[in-house]
């Protein structure tokens, strides 16, 4: 691994070297340089070579050597004559014609030799080869009359002759080993400049290759980033659906192609708890069998399915045929719930389905992406309030609620800044003094001279953002009121107002307390924070914190609806509260049911062994008050002592001491 | 076809063609007093025609003006033509031929020389006999501008002294 990250690193520092244009340049000018001189040399080889050549070839040595046997020729005849003592007829005539060879021979000599570069050696042999054939002509023409001198001399001037060209010969001999040696020399040297080249070119092409290999796979590496990119900029990496982008893209098309267009928005139910108990692998398997149920409804004519995030799908049906939808959200739901096998185990989800088509939106709505997703959710909405694992379809009756519902997301801002959203107050009773010790303040909207009860628009304003506002204005306007009715009436009435968990996620909240009790002048033991429980609460340690830190103001904490919410158990594990709000569910039947009463009286015993106030909720009638009391419970809450009241109106009726409490009718 | 013939006719066809050779003339020659030599013609059978350079100029003869290697100066060369020769004696369809000088020089003649360019065997230079000392008494002479465009003669066809044509 290590050799080849260095023989890695080693390739990218060449390659670099080589994408330098510096670099570049000197390697060319390097090798053409090269081949210059390589070049050069050979031209001087070859040159060398050429003008060898000219100084010799095989004529020229046969020449010499042919020389020699005619000298050879001549001397034999006149020997043999003087060992005769005479020169005979056919003698004489043979001596004469080697006279001639000689003499023709020495011509060809001659010329041959003119030719090519002047060779002194071979300039000697002729002329040694003239003074043997001036000689034996001398013979011929004296008609050897002194036969023993002619032959002597004739042997003399023929061995001069023979001497020269044995010299002249050599001369040759030497040409050509120098011309064997030049071009053994220049083969070499052209194989020296073949390597040179090929080395040359062969860095060169090996560079090449590198660089152009190094260029396609970082072209192939950015097409392939870019091509991730553009899937991962329309398309859900998990199930390979189209995503949230071109969700809205396709369907702002289809909304203005198509007059018949449904849309499907489909969001599980039980999600989180698969995430929480088999991990996150297991939810990740869901969600891509989801979106293998839903993959089938992607249609020629347009239709297409996509996850929109988390557990929200949506399917785009080019079709406004209810029971053809119907059907289609059936199956949706039926191939969904469908489990899956993860780990041996097997695992099933359910699906909610909003449905809302293009001509069923009203006219108040916009033929909008937004427009559609919106009522499509709101259907959706209705799916899960009644039951999950159905389908809703949006109709006028949606419709109606939905624009009653946006109307109310729209109004509530102005309703808390202009104090139509004020808070009524409650009393809470202590039972053993009969006496009014505090309140609670619950929200209430005067809307168009009707009041709302905060069950019509407590929901609402969690899903839009808006409770924080109303939770803490009422939080500021009641400290306010209870301690200027305090200060001005020598009373100490406590306070109590409720607060959504979703409040309890930050130490935020904790300033805005420390605000109100500063701002009102409140003692801090006279306001209790109610939590009121959902299940949605996800952090219980930062909960705790904050329960801490409003510990730490020296507020108190109160868990609202014990008894009747999600993990009531869990609440008291994990807070620190002061008190608990026993819910009117325990109370409702205490009269009736041995069992209920049971059941309350484990509840204030558990209470009582936490150290806990305990407070009940929901007394109605006098019997209740008697066995709440008789049970050890002293505080208590609910119509039979006061309805929730305009402010002034329960403070007021918390100072009348004419009847006591106990006595009183429900008002 | 054989190679050779192949060979014969595109060098016949290059000659017909591309090459603007001197042909010999005919000419009429008087007696002369020739210099001491013969030529004999030996069969591939062992049979021997001896031919002096009287006896040769018995056959058509010709006269060629032109140079040599050896000759700067253009001068007329007589004599009679070597397919002629071999033709009188049978040897004209033979393949090659080898021809042996006086001073034992030999060289082999193949068929498409004699067949594409005129090889005169020359007896006489400026109408006088041919001696030894010019290359004689018996010369093969090709006119230079066939000795230069044929690319089948080269200068060892130029036999001087020639004494013997044999065929094996």
């Amino acid at each position: 691994m290590q050799a080849t990250s260095r023989t890695q690193g080693t390739v990218e520092r060449i390659s670099a070297l080589f994408l330098r244009r510096r670099t570049v340049v000197a390697c060319i000018i390097a090798i053409l340089m090269t081949c210059f001189v390589a070049g050069y040399y050979v031209q001087v080889t070859v040159t060398n070579l050429r003008s060898t050549h000219q100084s010799l070839n095989d004529r020229q040595l046969r020449n010499g050597y042919i020389a020699i046997s005619d000298l050879h020729r001549l001397v034999l005849i006149i020997q043999e004559a003087a060992v005769r003592g005479k020169m005979s007829d056919e003698a004489v005539a043979d001596f004469r014609a080697a006279s001639d060879f000689l003499f023709v021979r020495m011509d060809t000599f001659r010329r041959i030799q003119s030719r090519g570069d002047f060779l002194k050696e071979a300039d000697d042999a002729i002329a040694a080869l003239r003074r043997a054939q001036a000689v034996a002509d001398d013979a011929i023409a004296n008609d050897f009359r002194d036969l023993d001198a002619d032959a002597a001399a004739l042997i003399e001037h023929t061995q001069i002759a023979r001497e020269a060209l044995v010299i002249y010969l050599d001369r040759m001999r030497q040409l050509q080993d120098n011309l064997l040696f030049g071009q053994t020399a220049a083969v070499e040297n052209q194989r020296t400049v073949v390597w040179v080249i090929l080395l040359g070119l062969s860095v060169l092409g090996i560079a090449a290759t590198t660089l152009l290999r190094k260029e396609v796979m970082a072209k192939q590496a950015r097409q392939a980033a870019e091509e991730r990119v553009r899937h991962l900029a329309f398309f859900d990496p998990l199930t390979g659906l189209p995503n949230r982008v071109q969700f809205q893209d396709r369907l702002s098309e289809l909304l203005a192609q198509k007059t018949a267009l449904a849309l499907l928005l489909v969001d599980l139910d039980g999600f989180k708890q698969i995430n929480d108990t088999y991990g996150h692998a297991a939810g990740d398997d869901i969600l891509r069998h989801v979106a293998a149920a839903l993959g089938p409804y992607r249609t020629p004519d347009g239709g297409f399915a996509a996850r929109l995030g988390g557990d929200e799908f949506a399917v785009v049906c080019i079709s406004e045929d209810i029971p053809l939808l119907s059907q289609i959200c059936d199956d949706v739901i039926a191939a969904i719930a469908d489990p899956i096998v993860f780990e041996g185990e097997a695992v099933g989800v359910e699906a909610s389905i909003g449905l809302a088509t293009k001509t069923q939106i009203g006219r108040q709505v916009a033929h909008t992406v937004d427009g559609l997703t919106r009522v499509a959710d709101f259907a959706l909405y209705a799916s899960k309030s009644n039951g999950k694992r159905q389908f809703t379809i949006y109709d006028e009756v949606l419709e109606h609620q939905f624009l009653e519902r946006r109307a109310m997301v729209e109004e509530l801002p102005q309703a808390i800044a202009d104090g139509s959203l004020d808070y009524y107050l409650q009393p809470k009773v202590d039972m053993t003094t009969e006496e009014v010790f505090g309140f609670e303040a619950l929200a209430r909207w005067r809307r168009n001279g009707v009041i709302v009860p905060p069950s019509a628009f407590i929901g609402i304003a969690e899903e839009s953002g808006l409770i924080a506002d109303i939770d803490c204005s009422i939080l500021s306007n009641a400290t306010r009121d209870i301690a200027n009715f305090n200060l001005c009436h020598g009373t100490s009435f406590s306070i109590s107002v409720n607060f959504s968990t979703l409040h309890f996620s930050s130490l935020k909240f904790v300033e805005t307390v420390k605000h109100a009790l500063l701002a009102s002048g409140l003692q801090p033991d006279l306001l209790t924070i109610e939590i009121t429980e959902t299940a949605e609460m996800q952090d219980w340690g930062k909960a705790k914190q904050v329960v801490s830190a409003i510990h730490d103001l020296g507020a108190k904490v109160s868990i609202d609806d014990f008894g009747a919410g999600f993990s009531s158990l869990a609440y008291l594990r994990t807070t620190v509260a002061d008190e608990i709000k026993i819910d009117r569910s325990l109370v409702q039947d205490i009269e009736t049911s041995d069992t209920s009463r049971f059941l309350l009286d484990a509840v204030l015993d558990i209470a009582r062994n936490l150290g806990l106030d305990a407070t009940v909720e929901g007394i109605e009638t006098r019997r209740q008050a008697d066995i709440v009391l008789e049970m050890g419970a002293r505080k208590a809450q609910g119509y039979f002592f006061s309805r929730p009241m305009p402010r002034d109106d329960a403070l007021a009726a918390a100072m009348t001491t004419d009847q006591p409490l106990l006595q009183r009718p429900a008002s | 076809m054989p190679a050779k013939s192949i060979l014969a006719t595109i060098v016949a066809f290059v000659f017909a063609t591309g090459v603007a050779a001197e042909a010999p003339q005919p000419v009429t020659l008087d007696p002369i007093e020739h210099t001491d030599a013969q030529l004999v013609i030996i069969a591939a059978d062992g049979t021997a025609q001896t031919y002096t350079p009287a006896t040769l100029e018995a056959l058509p003869t010709y006269r060629v003006r032109t140079t040599t290697p050896w000759r700067d100066e253009p001068v007329d060369f007589d004599g009679v033509l070597l397919s002629d020769l071999l033709e009188a004696n049978g040897l004209h369809l033979t393949d090659e031929i080898n021809v042996i000088a006086e001073n034992d020089f030999s060289t082999t003649i193949p068929r498409a020389l004699w067949d594409t360019v005129p090889v005169l065997v020359a007896t006489r230079v400026d109408g006088r006999a041919h001696t030894r000392r010019e290359r004689g008494p018996i010369q093969f002479i090709i006119d230079k501008g066939s000795y230069t465009a044929s690319p089948v003669v080269s200068e060892r066809h130029l036999v001087w002294m020639a004494a013997r044509i044999k065929v094996e």
